[in-house]
């Protein structure tokens, strides 16, 4: 076959999936280019990537969802174009975040699925079928009535090995597992991770999307890094050392490091001068903040005339926590204070009276009002002020907010839907700038929009903290961490693991961190901070 | 399956054996025979129009025409019956209409993607509207003999409608656990994005209980109007509320998933139950209204009581995984 030529590398290891030349784009942006990439039975493949590389792109193209512009896929030899029944026959089966099970149904039943287009169901077939496919799993004593209990009863680490057992029912051969470690405790994470070696040894071809960076080491025989839609590294594991990876990930820090101040921020109006011996009272204070699960014992200070970034991987607790702040989600433990003046109860009125903004990073879904107006969506969180004896004005100082925040729109009648991604953006800035907030909390604030747009919101963000507020950026994009904070924060599986001004803090610790490849306490606590 | 102490048709029984126990001191006369064959014969006809709500609220929609579609098909079965249409060309024409009924509700669902709720409301205005509009508000003051000749009793006095409710019961279980449509119905309920996901075809399952629903009111139809002996076109204005109440009472989880044929059945009993003993006890009929309404809320709220079984810790004895094992 003509599939031999790739198996120099170890010949006992088959190809079962390729991509060549694999490239996508949306709207014109490309997401990704060039894509080529291998899987091989018996080999865990860690595919590595920041938000936005285009992971999620690539998983859809070989699961079929999504068809690429250019280049081919080929999985057993068979070419394949989005057809997610083709790819399924062919042995693809993806393990997504949220596993796809069905809770009130019993465990024999989602494993079996449908019996091969019977009209019959028969539960005795299926759980035969379940048994063979926990066994492979290495289950070979279930306890009595485990089959029969609904999946929504089991902890959340045993559905995911149900969503596994589902794909081997299923026969697949190539098994591509999206983040499943993300909502495990460690102990799961551990079997999960013996389970997925296991399987592995057995012939599977393994595609293991993770942002555990010693989970990935553990597992991994090779790595394939995306980086803004590109392949930044394609390796066997063993080769490259965690900084390499990193670099990888994020784009070499060398340069960036010793080249400050970097041409892009002469822009920005200048920093705040001496944001480390800030003396005025805190605008924001927030103690040992706990929401099981999510995050716990965060505390924390803003002080005006501060961006402070706060960053972490996917998963890490950042948007989870932003929203507790805001009153969205309750919080278990913890106070919140804005001004010295303590929320309570923390509830989005309550917080909004107190002069807090949140930016939410889907503005579309939970920002903004698409079908309704600029004029409308300009004044929706200050409607209270509009109104006089219950009833809405006209505000007559829209037209001036359209301009001063330069707001690319026909005027303000027009529907929020025929703005560009960063108009949005800048009228959901402008909404809540009308609110006179203390503190603004911006999660994700230049997530699709243009470069131009981009630099317009940094610019605004630097301004405002100059007239004296704070402001709480919430990013992954470490251009963008590096370029506008004050001081930088980074959470690690719902942890403050790092609260630094940002002088005392370069892209590579801020990087490390973020990855969980240094201890960031110990790091700190023998002053081996790297000069920049 | 769980076993029987800790399913909640255990406890659904036990409210039961209490609820008898409670009326063989009040009223003893609910045990009179003749009281006993007509609760029966009032649990057949609800029986049967709860098998195809149990359908539809296990895919977590709900049918709220149940009424207008049983009025418009007793009426229609009358008045073909008076006019000296034979009683098997009766029986298929209503059946059809039934079904078709049921069907429009589907494709409005299942096709046009309306929310169940806004859907059933509208076709339970309009059906009833239009047949109000037909009949003019006449009566059917009479059935044609063969029809009432099906209201009579027969073995263990029990009327035809028992003993098709216990026919139908026994098929629409079996549809529900034993062959793939009835399985997918389940799954659509307990996640729809997880079934489109795994091939489950959300249009068939949502055509498909819509359309039973409308066939099993015309099967009802043909013993309410049996029983009745006359219909007019405000007959069983309210009822969606009884057969609501009676199939969530009956451990059916109104947000979808979860659902049994023989839960089904005790809610039936207990809603009938109740309903015959306040005509015992010499309770107002629109009082009535106010006992099948505490019904369903009182057992919507009570499933929301932690039950012990989500604290259980389920696990698997796990052997582990030999390692460098090559098949």
């Amino acid at each position: 076959m003509s599939l031999v030529k790739i198996e120099d590398m170890a010949p006992h290891r088959h190809l079962m999936m390729e991509i060549s030349d694999v490239s996508k784009s949306f709207g014109g942006n490309w997401v990704l280019r060039n894509i080529s990439a291998a899987a091989r039975s018996g080999e865990v493949l860690a595919l590595l990537g920041h938000n936005g590389a285009g992971k999620s792109t690539l998983i859809k193209i070989i699961a079929g969802v999504l068809d690429p512009d250019s280049g081919k896929v080929v999985i057993n030899g068979q070419s394949l174009h989005a057809d997610v029944r083709a790819a399924q026959a062919a042995g693809v089966a993806v393990i997504y975040q949220d596993l796809s099970l069905f809770p009130h149904i019993s465990v024999s039943e989602n494993i079996a699925g449908e019996l091969g287009g019977k009209i019959l169901y028969s539960p005795e077939d299926a759980t035969e079928k379940a048994k063979h496919a926990l066994s492979r799993l290495g289950f070979d004593e279930l306890s009595r009535g485990f089959l029969e209990t609904p999946v929504g009863e089991l902890s959340v680490g045993m559905q995911q090995q149900i969503a596994i057992a589902r794909a081997l029912a299923r026969d697949a051969r190539i098994l591509i597992l999206d983040e499943p470690t993300a909502s495990l405790a460690a102990k799961e994470a551990e079997r999960l991770l013996e389970v997925v070696r296991g399987l592995a040894q057995r012939g599977a071809a393994i595609i293991f999307v993770s942002h555990r960076m010693g989970e990935v080491r553990a597992i991994a025989d090779r790595f394939l890094v995306l980086r803004n839609g590109e392949i930044s590294l394609q390796c066997a594991a063993g080769q490259r050392s965690d900084r390499e990876l990193a670099d990888a990930l994020f784009g070499k820090t060398e340069q960036a490091a010793n080249s400050t101040p970097a041409p892009r921020k002469e822009a920005l109006p200048a920093r705040s001068p001496h944001p480390a011996v800030n003396v005025a009272a805190p605008l924001l204070e927030v103690e040992s903040c706990t929401r099981k699960g999510e995050f716990e014992d965060i505390s924390f200070q803003l002080h005006p005339g501060e961006v402070t970034v706060l960053t972490g991987v996917v998963g890490s607790g950042r948007t989870e926590f932003a929203q507790a702040l805001f009153g969205l989600r309750r919080l278990h433990r913890g106070s919140v204070r804005i001004a010295g003046q303590k929320l309570a109860p923390i509830r989005p009125q309550t917080a909004v009276a107190a002069g807090l903004a949140y930016l939410p990073e889907n503005r579309q879904k939970e920002g903004l009002f698409l079908p309704f107006s600029v004029r409308t969506n300009l004044g929706s969180a200050t409607l209270n002020r509009q109104a006089r004896w219950g009833l809405l004005g006209r505000n007559p100082a829209i037209a001036e907010l359209i301009r001063s925040f330069s707001i690319g729109c026909k005027g303000p009648n027009a529907p929020l839907w025929s703005l560009s991604g960063g108009n949005q953006q800048k009228v959901l800035f402008a909404k809540w700038m009308e609110t006179t907030p203390k503190v603004i909390i911006l999660d994700e604030p230049t997530t699709g929009v243009d470069i131009a747009a981009k630099s317009e919101i940094h610019r605004r963000i630097r301004a405002l903290v100059q007239g004296g507020q704070a402001a709480l950026v919430i990013s992954s994009d470490l251009d963008e961490v590096v370029e506008l904070a004050d001081r930088v924060l980074i959470f690690r599986q719902g942890r403050l693991v790092l609260d630094r001004q940002r002088e005392s803090a370069n892209r590579q610790t801020i990087m490390q961190c973020m990855l969980g490849i240094v201890s960031c306490t110990d790091y700190f606590a023998r002053g081996r901070v790297a000069p920049e | 399956m769980s076993p029987l102490w800790r399913r909640y048709e255990a406890r659904l029984l036990l409210a039961i054996v209490f609820l008898l126990l409670l009326l063989a001191v009040t009223t003893p006369r609910f045990f009179a025979p003749t009281n006993l064959a007509l609760l029966a014969r009032s649990m057949g006809v609800l029986a049967i129009l709860t098998l195809g709500m149990l359908c539809v609220l296990i895919t977590g929609g709900i049918d709220v025409s149940v009424g207008s579609m049983l009025a418009v098909t007793s009426v229609v079965l009358a008045r073909l019956g008076n006019h000296g249409i034979s009683e098997p060309w009766t029986l298929i024409a209503v059946l059809l209409l039934g079904t078709g009924l049921g069907a429009f509700n589907g494709v409005l669902v299942a096709l046009l993607r309306v929310p169940p709720i806004v859907a059933t409301l509208g076709t339970l205005g309009l059906y009833r509207g239009l047949l109000l509009e037909w009949t003019q508000g006449e009566w059917e003051s009479t059935v044609p003999g063969w029809l009432n000749e099906l209201g009579r009793p027969r073995a263990l006095r029990l009327d035809a409608s028992v003993w098709t409710a216990a026919l139908l019961a026994l098929i629409a279980a079996a549809f529900l656990n034993r062959t793939q449509t009835g399985r997918n119905i389940f799954k659509y309920g307990s996640s729809n994005l997880a079934a489109t996901r795994t091939g489950v075809s959300r249009t068939a399952v949502l055509f498909t209980v819509f359309a039973a629903m409308g066939f099993l009111t015309a099967v009802a139809s043909i013993f309410y109007s049996a029983q009745l002996g006359s219909v007019q076109g405000n007959a069983a204005v309210g009822y969606e509320l009884v057969v609501i109440a009676a199939v969530v009472l009956g451990g059916t989880d109104i947000l979808g998933g979860r659902g049994s044929v023989f839960g089904t059945l005790l809610g039936v009993f207990l809603v009938s139950a109740i309903q015959t003993s306040l005509v015992l006890l010499h309770v107002p009929t629109y009082t009535q209204g106010i006992a099948t309404g505490l019904i369903l809320l009182g057992s919507v709220l009570l499933r929301r009581l932690p039950n012990g079984r989500s604290a259980r810790v389920l696990t698997a004895t796990v052997k582990p995984l030999g390692h460098g094992q090559v098949s």
